[in-house]
Formats: C-alpha cells, structure tokens, sequence
C-alpha cells in the first residue's frame, strides 16, 4: 500500500512528475551519452588492433601503443623473430602521425606504411578494394567525403606527394583517421631504412604465443612484446587517461542536476501532502511506514527517469549508427550500472529532508485547523 | 471487575501545560473520565476550553504534563513514542471534523491504508473494505476519490476506516460540523449504532446540540475542567457557556428560567423578547 500510496501522490499531479522525470531522464542521459562516446571513442581507437590480424606485436622497448609515440627498431630483429619456432610470418609495419592534406584541407592521420598484401593494410572498403602503389595512398571514405576528395585527387602525407588510390572504411575514430601506403614508398618518404616500427607476428596454428612471446624477450634485445589484447588495452587507457577528469566532472554535473530535481519534487510532494502524512501518523503509521512511502516516491522517480534516459540513449545510439556519426556512442552495461547506482544514491540523498520534516511532524497537528 | 465492566478509556488527573512564564496556559486541569464498552459520550464547552487537547491525549496523540489515560489494558502515557502508533491502528479509531481522506485514494484505499498498517493486506484487507464500505451504504462508491464524494459519503468513509481495525473506542472531532442536519444526524445515528451493536465506545467532541439526544452522558468541558451539566447554561444572546450560580444575570420568561453573561445580553433578549409579544 506503501508504494501505491506514494504512485498515486506522484501521479496525482503529472505537471510535477514529468518535471521531476525529465529532469532525471537528463541527468542520466548527459551521463550515459557521455559513456557511450567515450566507450564508442575508445572502440575506434583500437580499430587497428582489432581489425588487423596477427597474434603478436614487436615494437621498440617501451613503446606499447600507437597514440603519440614513435617506434623504430632495426629490420634484422624482425627477421630473427621469424625464425623463432612458431612464428609463421612477422610482417614489417612503419608508422608515424602526421597531417594529411586534401583539396586544402589537413587531418591528422596515423600513417601506416605495409607491405601491400601482407597484414597492415586496410580490412573494410568503401568502393574497390586496391593495393597501394608507390604514389598511391588509401584515406577513410569519411575523411575523403568531408574534404569532397574523389579517387586521383591529390593527398599530401608523411612529406610524400600522393594521389587518392582507394577509400577504406571503418578507421576514423576521436582523435584522428587511419590512411595506408606502400612501405617502401613510406621509407623513401620518411627517410628511413632498414627499420621498422612495428612487427605483425603471426604464429602457427596452435602455437603458445605466450611462450613466443618469452622466447622474444629472451633472444631479441631491445623490443617490446604483446599480445594483441594488451596491445589494445594500452590504447585504449590513453583515450581513458586523456577524458577521466572531463568524464567524472561531467558526471558529477549530471548527478547534481539530477540530485536537484529529485530532491525538490519529492521535497515539494511531501510538503504539499505533509497535512495527510500527519493524519496517517495520528491514525497510526508509524515513521519507518512513511519513510518507506517517501523513498517510494523517490525510487518511482528515479525509475521513470532512468528508463527513460536508457530508452532515448539506445535510440540515440541506434540512430548515430544507421546515419553514421564520426563518432559512435556504444551504451555499455558498466555504464547503465553506474548510472543506476548514482540514481539510487540521488533517490537517497534527495528523500532524507523529506524524511526529516516528516520524522518532526506531530501527529496533534492534524487537529489543528 | 470482570472484563466486560471495566471501562475502555480511564482518564485520571489529566493536566496539559502549554508554553512557560507569561505564555503559560493550562488547558486541561486534572480531568478524570471513564468511559464504558458500548457508551456514547458527548464532551462540550465553549471554544479554547480544552476539548481537542483532551481528544488529543486520549488518543496518544499528545502527552499530557501530568496524570493518566488507560486505553484497555494499555497505561499510554507511561508508553515510549514508538509503541504509541500500535496502540492508534489497534485500539483507537478517529473520525475528524475535515474527514481528513487522503485524497489520492480511493474510498476503498483510504480504508485498506489502515488495515495494511495494522499487518492485513492484499485481498483480505480489500475484502474487509469492501465489507466496510457496504455496511455504511457506500457500495456503489468504492473506487471513487474523495473528491468526488460527498460530505456525509465522505465522513461515513473515515467512520469505516475507523472501524478498520475493529478498535474498543472511537474519537470523534466534532463529526458534524461540516456536514447539514441531516446528514450530520445520519453520521450520528450510525456512531450511536456502532456503540450499540457492535459495543464499541464512542467518545464525541463537538458543540452540536442536536448530538445530545443520542448520547449517554453529556460532559461539560469549560477552562480545562469537568462541570456539571446541570450546572451550566448558554446564554441565548451570545452563546457564552456560563455557570448557573454564578451568571451576573437571569431572566424567567413565561416559566422558563434565561442565564446571561451580563446585563447587556439580558437588556438585549429583552426588548426582542417584548417586540415578539407586540408582533404577535
């Protein structure tokens, strides 16, 4: 009866309930956006990792991501790599970051130099997949439809004059684009010879790739080991390490807004029905039976509001992926979980001063007139 | 004493002190009352007499600055503030001026809250509504809001809801005064049935004259203090409770014996008093 009895005082005046209703469905959908962004932007960031097939990567001591780091070691490490047992193929990849320039415009890019037909190069196309030539080089289609650049067009990237040669898909993210082009083309480019930036191993079927990867450390001085799995995981905390203050301020914004909307609504039910919980205490509910009414009111609130926001986020997020938004927005469990937490903690705080006039109430007082 | 001569309600030396100093007021001064199963009482005075507060501490609503109340078996004013709430869903059941309806429930709801409190709910406590309801004639309104009721509905709900939980005594806050004649006397005739047939005891506050009738003991409540109803007169100018012995002025007219609080009353009555003799 408790629950019916707080459904009913909040329904019985629906201008307030969707105030206080919207104001969690913003709360949480700010937070839960937020989330989904920053999951989507971090799904991006590793669409290499996740996209190019090999088991293991080398790369220059220390080096265990992409972003913002530099990666050279000497080809010859990469060739005795291939002659460890269980190694199948250890493909070279250079890689730098730069701008590339189309019709005009410049975006930042990771520049990856591969071997034409070997691991490293584009994995979805938009258009005809092609290998790329000397002069060639592969951008995002997105990338190439925002700059209105066509296949021959001009591209200037990694100090090479280049021309448009093929459209991949699926390789912009947050920060920056993904473009291909021939390793030796790189080379010439950069300068650079008889280096590579990162080794693709792939290993034999059934092969122990943690024991490769020891038997590397062991007998390779200089280099950097890991799975594809760590490779990713390092990436993807430098996306969360860059976002985590503008994330917790944004979701101790969304808390507050939403702290402040509930506490007001049920704050000003309670008060506009503080006259009828001083007859249901003189006829004998006791202070726990009306706590329970209140949070009641508090938790209907919150649920509302949390449903809500869920239901518009995977609209929102249903939306962004059939229209293609740069940037995705993935909706995650741990995200729903902890905006259904802070919504408990907001429905809690927001009923204790409601709980405190009605704990001071005295029951007397419904007879006064 | 057996049990079924002992009194429900047993008020002794009640006092209640409001504020301190200048601001001291003593509303009640040492009342004692006892009030048998199956008794109707009817407690009156003038306004500010101390009548709600007396309601009040015998529904341990309120704690008394001295003295005792006894509510069956259960000394309530010895009792901790958080066993008090068990002895109003149990043992008492108010009926208020206001009707005081949570307005968001049904008529049937208004009724289950208070079975839901005392630990019956789902069908058994809609079943007993129900029943409740349909004992005061409001089976075609079960489902309706209080808004949509009208004051004597209204006020035969909050008896059922009283009734709830079959309690020994029933408090009543001037349970007519929002309500026409008639349907004020339908509300009385059914607190003075509930007393009779179903033995409970029903202790009325109000200044409705026309209660008087239907009640077995009539008290007067005047300055905090029992005085008897023999005693005591309303001036027929004013409407001031006054004591019979003491009144600064009295009138007989045609055998029949008038009590004013002063002289001006009584000049008053008696030009109208002449003036009528003229008309007719």
């Amino acid at each position: 009866m408790g629950v019916a009895l707080a459904s009913r005082n909040l329904f019985e005046n629906r201008t307030r309930l969707v105030v206080s209703v919207a104001g969690v469905v913003l709360a949480a959908l700010l937070i839960l956006v937020l989330d989904g962004v920053l999951a989507g932007a971090t799904r991006q960031v590793t669409t290499f990792m996740d996209n190019v097939p090999f088991d293991l990567v080398v790369s220059q001591r220390g080096v265990r991501n992409l972003h913002m780091t530099t990666s050279f070691f000497a080809e010859s490490k990469l060739r005795e790599i291939a002659r460890i047992d269980g190694v199948r193929h250890a493909d070279p990849v250079l890689y730098t970051t730069t701008f590339l320039t189309l019709r005009g415009q410049r975006s930042l890019a990771y520049l990856i130099g591969y071997e034409p037909g070997r691991p490293g190069g584009p994995w979805a196309w938009a258009g005809r997949q092609v290998l790329p030539t000397r002069d060639g080089i592969i951008v995002d289609a997105r990338i190439a439809e925002d700059f209105g650049g066509r296949i021959g067009d001009p591209v200037t990237a990694g100090g090479a004059d280049l021309r448009l040669e093929g459209l991949a898909k699926g390789t912009t993210s947050i920060l920056n684009s993904i473009a291909f082009m021939d390793r030796d083309a790189f080379e010439s480019a950069q300068g650079l010879q008889g280096v590579v930036s990162f080794g693709l191993i792939t290993l034999d079927p059934g092969a122990d790739a943690d024991r490769v990867a020891r038997q590397i450390r062991r007998e390779i001085p200089g280099v950097t080991v890991l799975t594809r799995e760590e490779f990713a995981d390092s990436e993807r905390r430098v996306v969360s390490d860059m976002s985590t203050e503008l994330m917790q301020m944004m979701n101790f914004i969304g808390f507050l807004v939403g702290l402040a909307v509930v506490a007001l609504t049920v704050y000003t039910t309670t008060l506009q029905k503080l006259s009828e919980y001083g007859i249901l205490k003189a006829i004998g509910a006791s202070n726990a039976r009306l706590v329970r009414v209140v949070c009641a009111q508090s938790a209907i609130s919150i649920t509302l509001g949390l449903l809500g926001a869920l239901g518009i986020a995977l609209l929102l997020q249903g939306a962004l992926g059939y229209f293609g938004g740069r940037v995705p927005m993935v909706v995650t469990w741990a995200s729903v979980l902890k905006v259904t937490i802070g919504a408990a903690a907001v429905g809690s705080l927001a009923s204790l001063l409601p709980i405190a006039r009605i704990a001071r109430l005295k029951p007397a007082e419904v007879f006064r007139r | 004493m057996s049990d079924v001569e002992r009194p429900v309600l047993t008020v002794r030396g009640v006092t209640k002190v409001f504020g301190e100093g200048a601001s001291r007021v003593e509303a009640l001064r040492g009342v004692d009352l006892d009030v048998d199963p199956g008794e109707v009482v009817l407690i009156m005075g003038p306004s500010g007499s101390g009548k709600t507060t007396l309601l009040s501490i015998i529904g341990a609503l309120l704690k008394p600055t001295a003295g005792t109340v006894r509510i069956g078996e259960d000394e309530v004013t010895v009792m901790s503030e958080h066993r008090l709430p068990a002895v109003r869903i149990r043992q008492v059941g108010f009926v208020f001026q206001d009707f005081n309806l949570l307005s968001a429930l049904t008529a049937r709801e208004n009724v289950q809250v208070v079975l839901d409190f005392a630990g019956v709910s789902g069908s058994k406590a809609r079943q007993r509504a129900t029943e409740l309801l349909e004992g005061m004639e409001l089976g075609q309104r079960l489902d309706f809001l209080p808004e949509k009721l009208s004051g004597g509905e209204k006020q035969r709900v909050a008896i059922a809801r009283a009734m709830a939980n079959d309690p020994a005594l029933l408090l009543c806050d001037e349970p007519t005064a929002n309500l026409d004649s008639r349907i004020g006397h339908d509300v009385v005739v059914r607190l003075r049935e509930i007393a009779d047939q179903r033995g409970k005891s029903v202790v009325i506050v109000s200044h409705d004259e026309r209660i008087k009738p239907h009640a077995d003991r009539v008290l007067w409540l005047d300055d905090g203090v029992f005085r008897e109803m023999a005693t005591m007169a309303v001036d027929p100018v004013c409407g001031m409770a006054i004591e019979r012995e003491t009144a600064p002025a009295h009138l007989e007219v045609d055998g029949e014996t008038y009590y004013f609080c002063s002289r001006g009353c009584m000049r008053e009555f008696q030009e109208e008093h002449v003036q009528k003799a003229q008309r007719s």
